[in-house]
């Protein structure tokens, strides 16, 4: 199980993190909340990014180390569902997000999508 | 030729609805095992696949119907895109460790039979030395008793 999750950390960390507009608003959700704990269908649907791109982001971004995982105390759980699997933001993952979203900020590439977040 | 081709035709029209049915039943009563289905791309061990089959039931019942089948053939898309390319970059190492397992052992019994070669080599020249020693010592025998 460590081997298999190591293997595929190092096939994210292969590439360097693209800035995408994806990227930039899955940034904006986890710094809403810096400290708390981040699902993945919930920040699937406050940032409006698909399954299919919001997953392999945060697989990235655990590989970078900018976030930290686990899963939910099965105790606490009330309904009839399994254990859900949390990610945290990171000391590191907070500086290189808010670093993120600074240059962000400061690209025209990103202009209506931070117009659209101020609003 | 041309009644086959309306048979096929209308055997189809009525198997392509039949199917359509099966399909959204599947699609719509059994997202779950759907999903129990989609999560197998992932290899063994993945949290992954948990995780996906947890999310589906995240906030039970106030998520809309139609959002769950979507959610659904997002996670295919995903499992796809994600689980499948992890399972044969996984195929992929596993066969070039056999691979490079098999060339080790080739190579130690390669490396056994040059060895053995070697050995076979100094037995052969030192009985060689010795016989010709021997060879020596009765020829200066014999001319000393002739």
């Amino acid at each position: 199980m460590r081997k298999l999750q190591s293997y595929v950390q190092n096939l994210y960390r292969l590439r360097a993190m693209r800035k995408t507009h994806a990227l930039v608003q899955v940034a904006f959700a986890l710094l809403d909340d810096p400290d708390g704990r981040h699902w993945g269908y919930d920040t699937s649907r406050r940032t409006g990014v698909r399954a299919g791109v919001l997953y392999p982001i945060l697989a990235r971004m655990l590989a970078e180390g900018w976030l930290t995982d686990g899963w939910e105390d099965p105790a606490t759980i009330t309904d009839k569902r399994p254990p859900r699997r949390y990610y945290r933001l990171t000391a590191a993952g907070r500086a290189e997000l808010g670093a993120l979203l600074a240059e962000a900020r400061k690209s025209a590439r990103f202009a209506a999508l931070l117009r659209v977040r101020t609003c | 030729m041309l009644n086959e081709l309306v048979d096929a035709v209308a055997s189809a029209g009525i198997q392509v609805p039949v199917a359509a049915l099966i399909f959204g039943l599947t699609f719509g009563l059994a997202p779950g095992l759907l999903l129990r289905v989609i999560v197998l791309l992932y290899p063994k061990g993945d949290p992954r696949r948990t995780e996906l089959f947890a999310e589906l039931y995240d906030d039970e019942g106030k998520r809309a119907y139609l959002e769950r089948v979507v959610w659904v053939f997002e996670q295919l898309e995903l499992a796809l895109r994600e689980g499948l390319r992890l399972r044969v970059a996984l195929t992929r190492t596993a066969r070039r460790r056999r691979r490079a397992d098999r060339r080790e052992i080739a190579n130690h019994e390669e490396r056994i039979t040059a060895e053995t070669f070697d050995w076979a080599q100094a037995v052969v020249r030192e009985r060689a030395i010795t016989f010709q020693k021997r060879a020596r010592r009765t020829k200066d025998d014999e001319s000393t008793s002739h």
